[in-house]
């Protein structure tokens, strides 16, 4: 049989391709990673230690970390991570939603989308932050205005994620769904849901990152809490040290939702990361 | 097997012709909004259990007149009929094998080969699921992912998946005109093996000369602009068949005969 033949050579590729992965495996590339950032923090700490150079602009790495504790240790770290995240998690949430729903309505019917795609792509063409005036004439100055920007910034990679999914689900699936006679609920359910998770996936996490990325902006409008608080906070009064730990914490915060969001999601995607692997 | 149902399995010389038409077309005439039909009036009866090569240039209507048989277009002229009755819209009767296997990705092996029956309700849709990977001869990847598998077993897993409801028509699109030589001629000496033990009726579009002289008991050649059946042509050559036959001087003479016909046809769809 031609199967067993090509089975076995499949097979022993795999194993190959195991072993090969297997002598770089566990630690070295994320050791590898850390020892640029290790390197050159630790030769500042120097410069600045030996007095060579006085650190008060670009701060060295302890001052950094004790800012941090001090932030932590009197519980004000967590109010602003809360704050911040709180926003984050709703403008997402907001946008994700009407993300995908229209972005499915215009994907599966034509006519939705003669009619709105040309409208959305002309929003998508505003620099978001433009909006920001004229959120807070219409939202204020407090959540609501805040959520909104985030949500627009969520909206857009969803929105064209979940249309270029749909559009690229292949014809013939469909078709053999079809032929055992699914009903339009049954094929959007059986064939299409699972045909454009993977892309939806993808727009999810794009649109976390965009989200990420307007919290910033949304707390530079006003905010008397929050991550970006802190940032406009540091650099009114001269505190780089606390900029640089505010940006730390935004860089571990939006990892780790990101990999939470990827972690919730790879349950639908088993088949897809046994492709990553055959490749 | 079990699957095997009532199946006449003589080797007999020549397919059954004669037996009572399984599908039909009545001057059927499909438009693409162009100046000349795809399909121009085009009246052809298949017989069940019936080894049918589609054959012709590019756009010679031989596709669209699949997608007729399939129930996916209607014709905007004539009839369909499968077993003397309206064939209407898309049907669980007719299996289809596409060139890309469409299988769903997101389904182990077995699940795309159970997809049919579960629709269907029929009863121990898994069973039946893995006496069709056997058929096909890949039992052993039953829960492998679609993604993992070599292009000729992905192609297996659609033969599979078609036939797994027992469909009386087997519909194929250049099935295996995405696999490289030497697979090609093993899958088809499968599908052979498997149209021999289940009998159905295949209509198999092909654009290779020799793939649809192998398999067909009769080759319907095409010609394009506008897409009308060129000459029908009964293959003689008994079964069961194996790649011999293609160096038999019968089967050359064929071949010449056919290509005479599709030249002229592939130089005028060309211009």
């Amino acid at each position: 049989m031609p199967a067993d033949g090509s089975l076995a050579i499949e097979a022993r590729s795999e194993i190959s391709a195991l072993r090969r992965t297997s002598r770089f495996a566990g630690a070295y590339p994320f050791v590898a990673g850390l020892l640029l950032p290790v390197a050159l923090g630790a030769v500042w700490e120097a410069l600045v230690y030996f007095g060579l150079a006085n650190g008060r602009l670009v701060p060295p790495p302890s001052a950094i970390f004790r800012t941090l504790a001090e932030l932590s240790s009197t519980g004000e770290l967590y109010v602003h991570i809360r704050a911040t995240l709180l926003r984050v998690l709703a403008g997402f949430a907001a946008g994700a939603v009407a993300g995908t729903l229209v972005g499915a309505l215009i994907g599966y019917f034509r006519r939705f989308r003669q009619l709105l795609d040309p409208s959305l792509q002309g929003l998508r063409a505003v620099p978001s932050i433009a909006w920001v005036p004229l959120f807070i004439l219409w939202f204020g100055i407090f959540e609501l205005s805040k959520i909104t920007l985030i949500a627009v910034g969520v909206f857009f990679p969803v929105y064209l994620g979940v249309l270029g999914a749909i559009e690229a689900v292949d014809r013939k699936t469909v078709e053999v769904g079809r032929a055992f006679r699914l009903s339009p609920l049954g094929l959007v359910r059986r064939i299409l849901l699972p045909s454009i998770l993977p892309a939806y996936v993808v727009a999810l996490r794009q649109g976390l990152g965009l989200g990420w990325m307007f919290v910033v902006a949304a707390e530079f409008m006003g905010a008397s809490e929050g991550l970006g608080y802190l940032l406009v906070d540091g650099q009114q009064l001269g505190k780089p040290q606390q900029i640089v730990a505010a940006i730390l914490v935004f860089a571990v915060l939006g990892q780790i939702t990101d990999w939470i969001l990827s972690l919730l999601t790879a349950p639908f995607l088993r088949w897809q990361d046994s492709f990553a692997r055959a490749r | 097997m079990r699957l095997v149902a009532g199946a006449s399995a003589d080797g007999s010389a020549t397919d059954n012709i004669l037996a009572k038409p399984r599908l039909r077309l009545e001057h059927v005439t499909i438009n693409y909004g162009r100046s000349r039909p795809a399909v121009d009036d085009v009246s052809l009866s298949i017989g069940a259990g019936e080894f049918v090569a589609l054959l012709g240039p590019s756009g010679c209507g031989k596709s669209t007149l699949l997608n007729v048989f399939a129930g996916f277009r209607s014709p905007d002229r004539g009839r369909v009929l499968l077993d003397e009755q309206p064939h209407l819209g898309p049907s669980a009767r007719c299996g289809i094998v596409f060139q890309k296997h469409a299988l769903f990705p997101w389904m182990s092996v077995i699940e795309n080969v159970a997809f049919g029956p579960r629709r269907l309700g029929l009863d121990r849709p898994l069973e039946r699921a893995h006496a069709l990977l056997d058929l096909v001869g890949l039992k052993d990847v039953a829960h492998a992912w679609p993604s993992s598998l070599s292009g000729g077993m992905q192609q297996r897993v659609g033969i599979a998946r078609a036939l797994a409801t027992r469909p009386p028509v087997l519909l194929m699109d250049e099935p295996f005109g995405a696999l490289d030589a030497q697979t090609r001629s093993l899958m088809q000496e499968e599908l052979l093996a498997i149209w021999d033990k289940l009998k159905p009726t295949v209509v198999f579009v092909t654009h290779d000369i020799e793939e649809a002289l192998f398999l067909a008991g009769r080759v319907i050649v095409m010609e394009s602009l506008p897409g009308r059946v060129a000459r029908e042509i009964s293959i003689p050559f008994p079964r069961p068949r194996a790649h011999a036959i293609m160096d038999q001087p019968a089967f050359i003479e064929h071949r010449r005969e056919i290509a005479d016909v599709i030249r002229i046809e592939a130089r005028k769809a060309f211009r």
